[in-house]
């Protein structure tokens, strides 16, 4: 099942730049879920989007990653526009992502669960590096024990941990996290966040959706705050935080100073 | 030189089945011989149906078209035609892959509900051609097959020996079939792509390729089967495309434990024998037929093989909680 990926070249190619998105529309019906979206994520960076209950957050990842169909606008990743690819591509190309709602294969073993990403989300990889990366992968999420485990028996945090271990088996150069810590306790939380960090240090780019602001404001070089489907405000964690549109999308105009 | 003998081997498992089987040849028993024959090409057909409604997780029910496709093929190459059956049976196969082939590609682009329906679609076409193409299909009439001619030995239901061999082996080749695909790196796209579609398609797997690969492989043997079914009973009509035959399948694969490897056939066997067990009943015999079949959905949702598997666990279960005791008497040195 080896496929040919075709591409169109981009001669205005930056090489710091990743992750480009231009004029992304998403409509549901009437609705326009994300408006005209403009952004760039650089290359090594953790970059941090955050906003209320229906800005657009998770919207914006399936549409990069292909889930859900563009309606308008141009993705560039690594410099090639990727909008015309099909989602399992997209992941073959080094663009992976992680769920919201954790998503399991339940009903083989965690090591197989890691086997899936090896196998299909990077073609190259043959012989004993399979059995390799595996181990690697899962020592490097601390899921090492848990190799033989059936995945429906895993709690909440393995089964966040493991989602991130098979997106890491596809060798990805750029990683989507959508909502990693959400329902964990502080304790798990750090250890997720700890582990943004070290994916982070092997030079794996991070797109990160987070809706505890404490969180994303310590973590991310670079946050963007999404309302309505538009982006209200881009820059560093201190220069937003003390925004005046990110503070009233928030918690209201008499919040504003 | 020791002997070691593993029940978890595929192999030993396989020697198993096969030394069960033959040994109810020793019942010289006609219609007991016939009865199994029919079991087991009951459960190759769901076994095949499987790889796709089990582990791919794609529910359809164009497994019977499939099947009832190879036999006419067979019928009209070697009484229209005057093929030799072994044509026939061959044809039987290609005809019913390309024709999966096409199904497939049309119908796995929907999911759910809409892939019933359009699987559902493809049995009442078949049925109106079936009906339409008299001079190739005899209609209503159906077609009456000759025996299955291998080196000069007759296969049909009044050779109980020879159709026997052969239903094992279609059986048994199915068995691995599904074996060998569970156990590739196939068989894990499939079982990702029903645990999580989604979630296996952002992991690399193209879900239409891997979903149309899974209908095919399913479908030839499935051919070949009712290819089988058509020489050994003598005819194929489109009585063959009806409700009882599609439920017997379907419920086989269901009740015995949809994924799972031996599931489809412990379903068949006792979906047949049970059928059997309840004909002094008459006419209420679809209605306790079906009350049993509720009551095992019901209580055993994942399929009677999960009977074996809890069996399997208690079993294990107690030998380790013996295992501890043991230890603790040794350690506290009594």
């Amino acid at each position: 099942m080896v496929e040919e990926l075709s591409f169109e070249k981009n001669s205005e190619y930056e090489d710091n730049i990743i992750l480009s998105c231009a004029g992304i529309c998403k409509n549901f019906g009437g609705m326009a879920a994300l408006k005209n979206l403009d952004f760039q994520v650089e290359r090594g960076a953790i970059f941090g989007i955050a906003g209320p209950n229906g800005a657009g957050k998770t919207t914006l990842f399936n549409v990069i990653s292909k889930i859900l169909p563009l309606d308008q606008g141009r993705v560039q990743f690594d410099g090639k526009y990727i909008e015309k690819l099909s989602a399992h591509e997209v992941c073959r190309y080094g663009l992976t992502r992680t769920f919201q709602i954790p998503q399991i294969f339940k009903s083989i073993p965690v090591y197989k669960n890691v086997l899936v990403g090896t196998l299909f989300g990077n073609m190259q990889q043959e012989g004993d590096g399979i059995h390799n990366n595996i181990e690697e992968v899962l020592n490097f999420v601390g899921l090492q024990e848990k190799r033989d485990k059936i995945a429906e028996e895993l709690s909440l945090f393995e089964r966040k941990a493991l989602m991130i271990a098979t997106a890491l088996a596809t060798k990805p150069k750029m990683l989507m996290l959508d909502e990693p810590v959400a329902g964990l306790s502080k304790i798990e939380a750090n250890h997720i966040m700890e582990l943004i960090n070290k994916i982070n240090d092997n030079n794996i780019t991070l797109i990160l959706i987070e809706h505890n602001m404490d969180v994303l404001m310590g973590i991310s070089n670079r946050v963007m705050i999404l309302h309505h489907g538009e982006k209200i405000c881009e820059g560093s964690p201190e220069k937003v935080c003390n925004d005046p549109t990110v503070i009233e999308a928030y918690l209201g105009e008499k919040y504003v100073s | 030189m020791k002997l070691k003998i593993n029940i978890y081997d595929f192999k030993i498992q396989l020697l198993i089945i096969s030394i069960m089987l033959f040994l109810t040849l020793l019942f010289n028993d006609i219609y007991v011989t016939h009865l199994i024959i029919l079991c087991m090409i009951y459960s190759a057909v769901a076994m095949n149906w499987n790889i796709v409604a089990g582990y791919t997780g794609v529910m359809h029910i164009a497994q019977q078209p499939f099947f009832v496709a190879g036999g006419y093929i067979s019928g009209i190459l070697s009484v229209k035609l005057g093929y030799p059956s072994i044509i026939g049976i061959i044809a039987a196969a290609v005809i019913a892959l390309l024709f999966s082939l096409v199904i497939g590609a049309v119908s796995l682009r929907v999911k759910g509900i809409y892939l019933l329906l359009i699987t559902l679609a493809v049995r009442l076409i078949m049925l109106s051609f079936v009906l339409y193409f008299i001079e190739w299909t005899n209609g209503d009439t159906g077609i009456l097959l000759p025996p299955i001619e291998i080196l000069g030995v007759k296969i049909n239901q009044f050779n109980a020996i020879p159709s026997f061999i052969f239903a094992y082996f279609l059986m048994m080749a199915s068995l691995i079939l599904v074996k060998v695909i569970s156990d590739s790196k196939l068989g894990l796209a499939f079982i990702s792509l029903r645990d999580s579609e989604i979630y296996a398609i952002s992991r690399g797997i193209n879900p239409y390729r891997t979903k149309l690969t899974a209908f095919v492989l399913s479908s030839w043997l499935t051919g070949i089967c009712g290819a089988f079914y058509g020489h050994y009973l003598g005819t194929i009509g489109p009585w063959d495309l009806g409700w009882s035959l599609l439920v017997t399948l379907l419920a086989s694969m269901v009740l015995g434990g949809l994924g799972t490897l031996y599931g489809p056939l412990l379903g068949s066997f006792v979906l047949v024998f049970l059928n059997e067990y309840f004909r002094p009943l008459q006419l209420f015999r679809p209605t306790i037929y079906g009350l049993l079949l509720i009551s095992t959905l019901i209580l055993l949702p994942n399929g009677l093989i999960s009977i074996l598997t809890k069996l399997k666990s208690r079993f294990h279960l107690n030998f380790l909680t013996k295992m501890n005791i043991m230890k603790s008497k040794i350690e506290s040195g009594t």
